[in-house]
């Protein structure tokens, strides 16, 4: 599914869920995104987060959010969101593999 | 060089407006235009959720600098959240955290939040830092080698103020040896240090390590020291500790009126010139910080 400049594409998988993101994560994209993380029902979400091109705080609410009722994995997410992460004290939310 | 364009409030166009900021911003360093973008997305969300009303971009750039103002017709009432780890709410701490400055204005009926980047090129820093190397190689003496080594990490990084710690006689505590700007009440409250401090210079005695503070007004760890702080008017921190052969013989630390960000490159050169300093220190004699075995300092 595409929102906007962001494709989400979510595959249920042995013990959890993995949600692919590519392209753009921002206001106009969140929505969409959290749609996806809404129908998630397996306690583990993996978020595959390396052709995800941008991120914003509009995207890591949603993202936040999902960690309130799962326990979500960011696969390798850039450096400027892991600076992000670390800045605002939330990285201790997720779960971070690089 | 200046360019200006209107976007309507709509959600679409957070990405347009900072798609806009990357394509005037062509050429730059790629990590300064991700995060031009970064900061852009955030003030043009907020210009469409709070301000909800069209939004202007303006980009300003300027050999190594960047300035980008986002304009909207609200009342400016939002403010940043002063806490963590809330879903929403994080724009503004991102931009103040990874701006160089940033703040508001009011302009003729709009409302304008602006960040600043400055990206002095690595190479501009290496020929600061060789001329400073040179100073520091000639400096007669200790005082000397302490005012030039301070001066050399101001104008590297661009800071307010700044001092430099020595290790005590006892090699235990940290003693203010070299100072720049700062207010007797400050003088006073950071006289000496211990490794088990809370302050910048503390935790680089205690990791052994450079410690970067973006903005000590939101960091839990300067608490206890912030009555003292606001007084001497200082919101980011440096602090680079003097390592030579293994050991620590004291501490640079420099200071910045406003929240800011630490390049990479800025952090590895004045990492280099505390290479440059420490042995120095130690040859002038200086007393290095005792370790554990040494049963004086614990740094645990």
């Amino acid at each position: 599914m595409s929102t906007g400049r962001l494709e989400v594409t979510a595959t249920e998988g042995e013990g959890h869920t993995l949600i692919v993101l590519r392209g753009e994560l921002d206001l106009a994209s969140a929505p969409g995104l959290a749609a996806h993380l809404d129908g998630c029902t397996q306690q583990r979400v993996v978020v595959d987060c390396s052709e995800l091109g941008f991120v914003d705080s509009s995207g890591l609410a949603v993202l936040l959010r999902a960690a309130a009722a799962h326990d979500v994995v960011l696969w390798h997410p850039s450096e400027l969101v892991v600076r992000v992460l670390e800045v605002t004290g939330i990285e201790g939310r997720f779960e971070v593999e690089r | 060089m200046k360019a200006v364009a209107e976007f309507p409030c709509e959600a679409s166009a957070v990405a347009a407006a900072r798609h806009f900021v990357a394509a005037e911003l062509d050429g730059l360093p790629e990590d300064m235009i991700e995060c031009a973008q970064l900061l852009t997305s955030e003030l043009a969300t907020n210009a469409i959720l709070h301000a909800r009303t069209p939004f202007s971009v303006l980009v300003e750039r300027e050999d190594h600098r960047v300035r980008v103002e986002v304009g909207d017709r609200g009342d400016g009432g939002y403010q940043v959240r002063p806490s963590r780890a809330v879903p929403g709410g994080h724009g503004l701490f991102i931009v103040r955290s990874f701006a160089y400055r940033s703040g508001f204005e009011s302009r003729g009926g709009e409302h304008v939040a602006w960040f600043v980047l400055e990206h002095a090129s690595s190479l501009d820093l290496d020929a600061v830092l060789e001329r400073w190397a040179a100073e520091l190689a000639s400096a007669p003496d200790l005082r000397e080698l302490l005012a030039r080594t301070l001066a050399a990490a101001i104008e590297l990084t661009r800071a307010d103020f700044g001092n430099v710690q020595l290790v005590d006689d006892a090699g235990a505590a940290l003693l203010i040896a070299e100072q720049r700007g700062f207010d007797a009440a400050f003088l006073e409250h950071f006289a000496r240090v211990d490794a088990d401090d809370s302050s910048a210079c503390g935790q680089a005695i205690h990791l052994l390590a450079q410690v970067a503070v973006r903005d000590v007004a939101t960091d839990p760890s300067f608490a206890p020291h912030l009555e003292v702080i606001e007084r001497s008017g200082f919101r980011a921190v440096l602090s680079t500790p003097l390592l030579h052969d293994g050991r620590c013989y004291g501490v640079v630390s420099t200071h910045y009126r406003h929240p800011r960000g630490f390049p990479r490159h800025e952090l590895l050169v004045v990492r280099r010139l505390a290479d440059l300093a420490a042995p120095a220190l130690a040859a002038l004699g200086a007393t290095p910080l005792a370790r554990d075995e040494e049963g004086a300092a614990s740094v645990s």
